[in-house]
């Protein structure tokens, strides 16, 4: 994780170095136009749970993937607004029958979640800052040995915040390092996850 | 970029809005073996003679002016109303003397302490021990210690008269097994630990809620869903109807480790290990009736064996509910408690009304109901003013609260009780 933080702030600094130095790789906003972008981005994720997640262990962080898209509108200001989706595996588990002798059957739980939210995000220079308001469609999913499959869904309130760096590859590509943070408070569930992101403005007028 | 930053400064903020999580609170650790194993035990006629309604000497300033002391079994038990509290003592007689150590609680936050009290043989031991008199005049002396308190303060307190009563009884109910504010006391709400714990805070009776699982257990829990207000474990989300007993057990507790207790295992518990004399089922899932009244059943003969006496009462708050009831085989095998009007309680031959308290008195119906030979619990009275009124200017046979500290603080030692 340290690495990954080092390897984003060295972007930052040499951007903003070449960028001093007249270089034009990083981002900078067209004035005076407004657009419409879609952006994805994707990398593992470590998730912090507040408590156990089944009574069977003491385990509270787990290793899952983060993977988000969004499309927003930029008008002719600092702000841009638009819709953020996409999928994140918070967690899975594997228990032997002797892990559980009540069930006497082996179970994989897996938890995930579709972010259904409201984005909103600044850029400056080449960094952009996003924050998405809305909720998760929160998916638990219980695999037993007999090949049961038995899949629970329900909405829950959660908020994401995403931070990225972005370099242009042409006039509507650019791409950079980005760290995703999802947090469903009520569940006690922080999700961080350094990703990489990619972004294409399709729509300039 | 000033704007740039009150956004980071907005993210921080959403990012760090996190409900802070109630501290745990530790019981004092007390030797009760030690005091049993160097006292006699009291008689039920010695301890009726130490129930009352007591003044304090020393303490006013913790626990008021008057509290209720009143023996639960082995345990020697004082609820005040200053404060919210309750003790639980254990001891008996030296000679003509007697101590009692134990600690108190206040429920409504996370202050404790241990107790210590005596009763001298010139203040009241002597009749005590020989079981003279009505005990009034009898002191209990003694000190109790108090949080970040590093000396113990004094504490006296006098039986000036017998705890008020009423003759047609009434029952203490703690909401949902012993008192919803259950996270104040490390005892789950609906936890089999939590219904044995009720009557040390003052419960006769309690309340508890039905849902049934997929496999059509009936167990006990308050919501329809999963969530971490109830429980601890992260796959078990939505509906509790849609897991397995097995699944339950196996990957969630609730949110002081106890296990989900089916309604058999928690009855048979309060049946063998309580002294809690009613049990109001509110059953909220009509699926489960009938497993609800077998289990009724299989308790009750348990009970008998025992020869335990108490009631269960199969509970009906909702249309769904009387209309499963109506249409059960075993309709009538159980003392019915219904919540809703009075046609639908006297259908189903209920032998308690259950209204809620903001309904008023309703003075006229309440009579009616005790001319059919019918009870009246009014539910959930947690505020002390309304508790009062309705205890003076009411005629009910038993609150729900969450607060059963409080109600029998307040019960034991009001004046005017009809």
């Amino acid at each position: 994780m340290k690495r990954i933080l080092l390897m984003i702030a060295l972007c930052i600094i040499s951007n903003v170095a070449a960028k001093a130095a007249g270089d034009t790789t990083a981002v900078v906003r067209h004035v005076q136009q407004s657009a419409l972008e879609i952006s994805i981005s994707g990398g593992p994720q470590r998730t912090f749970f507040r408590d156990v997640t089944t009574p069977l262990t003491d385990q509270r962080q787990f290793w899952g993937l983060s993977a988000t898209g969004k499309i927003m509108w930029h008008p002719d200001h600092i702000l841009s607004v638009g819709v953020l989706t996409g999928y994140t595996l918070f967690s899975t588990e594997s228990f032997t029958k002797d892990d559980i002798p009540v069930l006497n059957e082996p179970f994989q739980l897996t938890l995930e979640a579709v972010p259904l939210q409201l984005a909103l995000s600044m850029q400056s220079g080449g960094f952009e800052i996003n924050v998405g308001l809305g909720g998760y469609f929160l998916s638990s999913t219980f695999t037993g040995g007999n090949a049961v499959r038995q899949a629970n869904t329900i909405f829950e309130i959660g908020v994401s915040a995403q931070a990225s760096y972005m370099f242009s590859i042409d006039d509507a590509f650019s791409i950079g390092p980005e760290v995703n943070v999802h947090l469903l408070s009520n569940r006690g569930i922080l999700a961080v996850a350094p990703c990489l992101r990619a972004k294409w403005e399709f729509l300039r007028y | 970029m000033k704007t740039f930053l009150f956004l980071l400064a907005a993210v921080t903020l959403v990012m760090n809005a996190c409900v802070s999580e109630l501290a745990p609170v530790i019981y004092p650790t007390i030797d009760f073996e030690a005091i049993t194993s160097t006292t006699t035990p009291l008689t039920i006629e010695q301890r009726a003679q130490m129930n009352g309604i007591y003044i304090l000497q020393e303490g006013r300033n913790s626990f008021g002016d008057t509290v209720a002391v009143r023996w639960d079994g082995e345990a020697l038990s004082i609820y005040t109303v200053k404060s919210v509290s309750f003790f639980y003592a254990r001891g008996g007689m030296r000679a003509d003397s007697a101590r009692f150590i134990g600690y108190w609680r206040a429920v409504q936050g996370p202050e404790t302490g241990e107790v210590s009290l005596n009763i001298l043989a010139s203040e009241g031991g002597k009749d005590l021990a020989a079981g003279k008199g009505n005990g009034v005049g009898l002191v209990l002396r003694g000190e109790v210690t108090s949080p970040g308190s590093q000396r113990p303060t004094a504490m006296v307190l006098t039986k000036i008269k017998a705890l008020a009563n009423r003759t047609r009884g009434f029952e203490i109910i703690g909401h949902r097994g012993g008192g919803r504010n259950s996270e104040r006391l490390g005892k789950s709400e609906n936890s089999t630990e939590l219904m044995l714990f009720a009557s040390q805070l003052g419960a006769t009776a309690c309340e508890i809620d039905v849902y049934g699982t997929s496999d059509g257990i009936p167990v006990v829990f308050h919501d329809p869903t999963f969530t971490p207000r109830t429980v601890r474990g992260a796959y078990l989300i939505g509906d509790i109807s849609n897991y397995s007993l097995k699944q339950i057990r196996g990957f969630v507790r609730l949110v002081n480790g106890e296990q989900v207790p089916t309604l058999e295992d928690a009855l048979m518990d309060v049946v063998d290990k309580s002294s809690i004399r009613t049990v109001w089922l509110d059953n909220k899932d009509p699926r489960v009736v009938d497993e609800i009244l077998a289990i009724h059943q299989r308790v009750m003969d348990h009970a008998a064996t025992k020869r335990r006496s108490i009631r269960i009462l199969f509970g009906i708050p909702t249309v769904e509910l009387y209309d499963a009831y109506m249409k059960s085989p075993l309709k009538g095998t159980a003392p019915v408690l219904c919540e809703l009007d009075l046609a639908s309680v006297r259908a189903s031959n209920a032998v308690v009304w259950a209204p809620r308290f903001t309904d008023g008195l309703q003075s006229e119906i309440v009579e009616q109901m005790h001319k059919e030979g019918r009870d009246v619990y009014c539910w959930t009275m947690d505020d002390p003013a309304f508790i009062v009124r309705f205890l003076t200017e009411g005629d009910f046979d038993g609150f729900c609260t969450n607060y059963p500290t409080l109600l029998a603080a307040l019960f034991y030692t009001r004046k005017d009780l009809k």
